[in-house]
């Protein structure tokens, strides 16, 4: 109730809100066969949120703040970009993770670039905007076109999946599949992914 | 016409052209038989002695719209509908945004906004009796809000012993409105019931634009109302209604909005010229997003108003009605989007006073008076509004009003602090100004049998609007007073009828604004905007024909944009372009009970190149047929 009843007539249609944020993390390992999914928390624009696929954890670190990366880490998310860990990336013409295995020697890998990524929105009225100089892969980036010419801005996912190439010649197969959670918060995204993928007999070739 | 005349005159007069209200066959509109309007005095008047515009029931059932929106953009040049933020529905008129512009049902006001506008699925077009519309500065009536315009719907009244009324309507993208109402009026109690269902698809717009589909939904209106005379000299009333809708605004989410809304009156005559009524009422509205994945219906806004309200009116003969009233508003405002808590309270107290005088037959002064006080500014406002109208010959009327508008900072805008698309906050500021106006308005009108001419130019000079500029200190908007606006403009509308049952109106607007504001973001208001209908209307052997061709015209207009919402120092002139949208309807009424109608919107498929905020949110030419049946 809100208050007392001369204030709330209509309070029985309503159910109590549960937790508004889904718990961030692997919520359901893949083992390579059967997809895996993360759920990832990228709100801040100052923190990049690291996925470390052997261990199967989330960890972040927040730029403006000079925090230590932690020392072990495949991919990092930050607002709706992307990087490796030395490793290199490629968009499949396909939105199935079933499927990602084929496209492995057919695709060519983009490695990270350096970029720059905003960071700080406080002076955002006066056209400043806080950038950091970062690696960014430009390819997995582009899972998520954002419009920010109106208000509120336009969200068109690409829906395609990703693969990775990790550093240690892993693949992984990404599909960015929400970007909001359930209550409706945008930038809590869920993530269903393969790893590892089984790579082909011959080797692929070196990355760029 | 003598303007003033005694209460129990009146009281006929109105319910006669309530019984005249009920036919819509061509022959009603060519003798001229007034309606009593009371939004321009809070009393009763005819519609000529008074500046008000009127949408009739016959206009209404001639428009055939799905909506009361398209109703009231099909009727009023200067009115501009916009789908801001998510879809949200804006309307602007001469300038004024929705928090300026005054919306009544039955002389209520309504709880619950979102972006400064109310829920105007509310208002049920099958319930409705006329249109009042106030243009201007009226705040002296009726307080807060009352800066642009008050428009006043007024809902039908039983006018026989038994009347039962059912129509249904589809149309293109699974429209649909179906509505049922039953009247009952035995001896000295009536009763209405009404229930309505309306639902439109999701449309996929042929476009690219600022929204690329429209969200289907759904609404439900249930309204009962209940009349009793227990004595001559006593009326009492009471009503309930409830209203919901559901929009299908994402693939996991859903908006909800429900509203309960409840209300007493009574009405008492002391001798033949005094009348007394207290009002009492009751409103509630809320949101509610339900998660389609859990079937969690959550709760995330309830605005809820208490109004109760004495009115006081003595006619003094031969020439003088002296108007006395209070008011005290509970406001309570429940948001997750509030701080620090979730929920704060507001109490308006009113007092005002009204003095209409006719010195001579062809003179007619009014002068009123209103003093608003609100607790959660500490704030008070006094406003005067004064018109005085002259008659020259008989067919020429000269009108002029000098009034005050004034808008209280709302809840929102003191106490919210808002995420704005996790791109940066927007924070309330309890240290708001009320937004202040000084309004003059000239009116002439010409009259001779079934043709009126009026024009009128009309001058706002606003102060410390309301509005969202960038705080550097916080680091997001942050809602702060602006510099003065100025808005001027003219009206000019004609209507005709020709005994052969041929009918035209013509309305134009012109609309200036000069804003004196720091604020980046130029005026969106479109400067040009016209309507047009051309109807003609023929009893057959077989019943009643009538058809109209409705025209809506606006032009481009030119207004500063931000490039991006990432960067807010860099604006960009874009240019609006013009418009014109063409209607027509179709009714066929057979004999006494059924009547059929044809509507095709759009009828020239007009397509906008990108649906901006405020392009038409067309898809291009629709169809839609209906049948309603009254017994």
């Amino acid at each position: 109730m809100l208050c007392g009843g001369c204030e709330d007539v209509l309070s029985d249609f309503y159910d109590e809100p549960r937790q508004v944020v889904a718990e961030a993390g692997f919520l359901s390992p893949s083992d390579g066969e059967h997809e895996g999914i993360i759920v990832v928390d990228v709100r801040s624009y100052s923190r990049w949120v690291y996925l470390d696929f052997h261990s199967l954890t989330i960890d972040s670190a927040d730029m403006l703040l000079a925090e230590e990366t932690p020392s072990h880490w495949d991919i990092a998310l930050h607002r709706y970009d992307a990087c490796t860990h030395h490793g290199a990336a490629a968009e499949l013409p396909a939105s199935d993770l079933a499927t990602a295995e084929n496209f492995l020697s057919l695709v060519s890998f983009t490695p990270d670039v350096d970029s720059l990524v905003v960071t700080d929105m406080s002076q955002m009225v006066d056209g400043i905007l806080g950038y950091t100089s970062t690696p960014v892969n430009p390819v997995i980036s582009c899972w998520m076109d954002v419009d920010l010419s109106i208000m509120p801005p336009h969200y068109t996912p690409s829906e395609r999946v990703y693969l990775v190439r990790l550093s240690d010649e892993s693949v992984v197969a990404l599909r960015f599949d929400k970007y909001k959670s359930a209550e409706g918060v945008k930038g809590i995204l869920t993530l269903h992914y393969r790893y590892p993928l089984s790579t082909p007999s011959a080797p692929l070739p070196p990355l760029p | 016409m003598t303007i003033a005349k005694p209460f129990l005159t009146l009281c006929f007069f109105f319910h006669a052209a309530a019984i005249a209200q009920q036919l819509p066959s061509p022959d009603t509109t060519i003798h001229h038989l007034q309606t009593l309007v009371v939004t321009a005095t809070r009393t009763p008047k005819p519609s000529d002695d008074v500046p008000v515009t009127i949408i009739s029931h016959s206009d209404i059932q001639t428009a055939n719209t799905y909506n009361v929106q398209e109703l009231l953009l099909n009727e009023l040049p200067g009115l501009e509908l916009t789908l801001s933020m998510n879809q949200q529905e804006s309307f602007r008129l001469h300038g004024f945004g929705g928090a300026s512009l005054l919306f009544l049902v039955d002389g209520e006001r309504l709880a619950g906004e979102t972006l400064d506008n109310i829920d105007y699925h509310r208002l049920s077009v099958n319930t409705l009796g006329h249109v009042e519309i106030l243009n201007g500065a009226a705040s002296a009536l009726y307080g807060s809000n009352a800066v642009g315009a008050v428009v006043n719907l007024v809902s039908d009244t039983p006018t026989t012993p038994f009347s039962l009324s059912a129509g249904t309507r589809c149309g293109s993208y699974g429209e649909q409105r179906h509505h049922a109402s039953i009247a009952l009026a035995r001896n000295r109690l009536s009763s209405t019931t009404h229930l309505q269902y309306t639902s439109r698809h999701q449309v996929d717009l042929p476009s690219p634009g600022d929204y690329q589909t429209l969200f289907g939904q759904h609404s439900l209106n249930a309204s009962q109302r209940l009349s009793y005379h227990p004595l001559q000299w006593l009326d009492v009333s009471a009503r309930a209604a409830y209203f919901f809708r559901e929009r299908e605004s994402d693939e996991t989410l859903h908006d909800r909005y429900r509203d309960f809304s409840a209300g007493l009156s009574a009405n008492a005559r002391i001798g033949t010229n005094t009348t007394l009524s207290a009002t009492y009422a009751f409103d509630q509205y809320d949101k509610s997003r339900l998660t389609l994945g859990d079937n969690l219906d959550v709760r995330t806004y309830s605005n809820v108003q208490h109004t109760a309200r004495l009115l006081f009116s003595t006619f003094s003969p031969p020439h003088s009605t002296f108007t006395a009233g209070a008011e005290l508003l509970r406001d309570f405002l429940m948001s997750y989007q509030l701080a620090p808590d979730s929920r704060h309270r507001q109490y308006t107290a009113s007092a005002f006073v009204q003095w209409d005088w006719q010195p001579t037959e062809r003179v007619n002064l009014v002068g009123a008076l209103r003093y608003d006080h609100f607790t959660a500014s500490a704030t008070g406002r006094i406003t005067p509004r004064l018109t005085a109208s002259l008659q020259i010959g008989d067919n020429v009327t000269l009108r002029a009003t000098l009034s005050d508008g004034f808008r209280a900072p709302t809840l929102k805008e003191m106490f919210m602090n808002f995420d704005m698309a996790g791109l940066f906050t927007v924070y309330g500021n309890d240290t708001l100004h009320p937004e202040h106006s000084h309004n003059a308005t000239l009116a002439a009108e010409y009259r001779h049998g079934n043709t009126r001419l009026t024009s009128s130019l009309f001058y706002h000079r606003v102060y410390d609007r309301i509005s969202t500029f960038w705080d550097h200190t916080l680091g997001g908007m942050r809602y702060a007073n602006e510099q003065p606006v100025d808005i001027a403009g003219t009206d000019l509308a004609l209507s005709t009828r020709w005994t052969c049952g041929l009918g035209l109106r013509i309305g134009y607007t012109f609309t200036h604004e000069t804003s004196h504001t720091s604020a980046p973001l130029s005026p969106s208001t479109r400067p040009h905007s016209a309507t047009l209908r051309v109807d003609y209307s023929r009893k057959w052997k077989g019943g009643t024909t009538a058809l109209a061709i409705h025209l809506r015209a606006l032009s481009a207009v030119k207004c500063d944009e931000y490039v991006s919402y990432l960067d807010l120092s860099t604006t960009t002139t874009r240019t609006h372009p013009s418009y014109a949208l063409l209607r027509l309807t179709a009714l066929h009424k057979f004999n006494r009970f059924a009547t059929l109608s044809l509507s095709v919107d759009n009828l020239l498929d007009y397509v906008p190149d990108y649906y901006y905020n405020n392009a038409p949110a067309t898809p291009g030419r629709t169809f839609s047929i209906g049948l309603d049946i009254d017994m």
